[in-house]
């Protein structure tokens, strides 16, 4: 396999690793600024 | 990997010193680190976006690219240096900070993405390349950039 063919794989891979990653990360903050928001409401 | 003794001994350096005592030099700094940012910034986006077929269309790919791809490296070590400067301003503070956390670990995914991937991956004509895997290249590029940029504004708020 040629080098560009190897970078390709290993781009492919390394992307979709990197964007599940930042989609679990950001969901995160998302849900824990809604939790707070939401314990604001109650008090 | 415990980095308690680096932070501890930033904390209490010779740069510490200067960066808490003399505000006028550390908004000075903090002013190359936003120029840095905006530099950094500005050439992901032009390379990404071009990329992405949206914007300079008329210029070819491999061009852009290599032109974005000399000021981010500027912008980069710009931005690395001053950001030093201030964390140590700050250590202790940001060692128990998730964000900092969070904004380091994509700054170093970001710089291995960079030099170990897509650097060298757009070094071979573009159109050799399946146009999937540069518009994938591009995406992942904005995301880690931009949760570089969103977890260190977020520092100042956690």
């Amino acid at each position: 396999m040629s080098k560009q063919v190897i970078l390709e794989w290993v781009a492919i891979a390394f992307s979709v690793a990197v964007i599940c990653t930042g989609i679990w990360f950001w969901g995160e903050q998302i849900r824990y600024v809604l939790e707070t928001l939401a314990l604001a409401e109650d008090y | 990997m415990d980095l308690y003794p680096f932070f501890d001994w930033l904390d209490t350096s010779m740069l510490a010193d200067i960066s808490k005592a003399y505000g006028g030099v550390f908004a000075v700094v903090q002013m190359f680190h936003l120029l840095g940012m905006s530099m950094l910034g500005g050439m992901v986006l032009v390379g990404d976006l071009r990329l992405l077929n949206v914007l300079l269309k008329d210029i070819p790919s491999e061009q852009v690219i290599e032109n974005t791809q000399k000021w981010f490296t500027v912008a980069l070590i710009v931005v690395m240096t001053s950001g030093i400067f201030m964390s140590s301003a700050v250590a202790m503070k940001l060692y128990y900070n998730q964000m900092f956390w969070a904004k380091m670990t994509s700054l170093a995914l970001g710089v291995t993405f960079v030099y170990a991937i897509r650097r060298p991956l757009l070094k071979f004509n573009h159109d050799t390349i399946n146009p999937w895997t540069i518009k994938l290249l591009a995406v992942t590029s904005i995301s880690i950039w931009f949760t570089v940029a969103a977890s260190g504004r977020w520092i100042g708020f956690s």
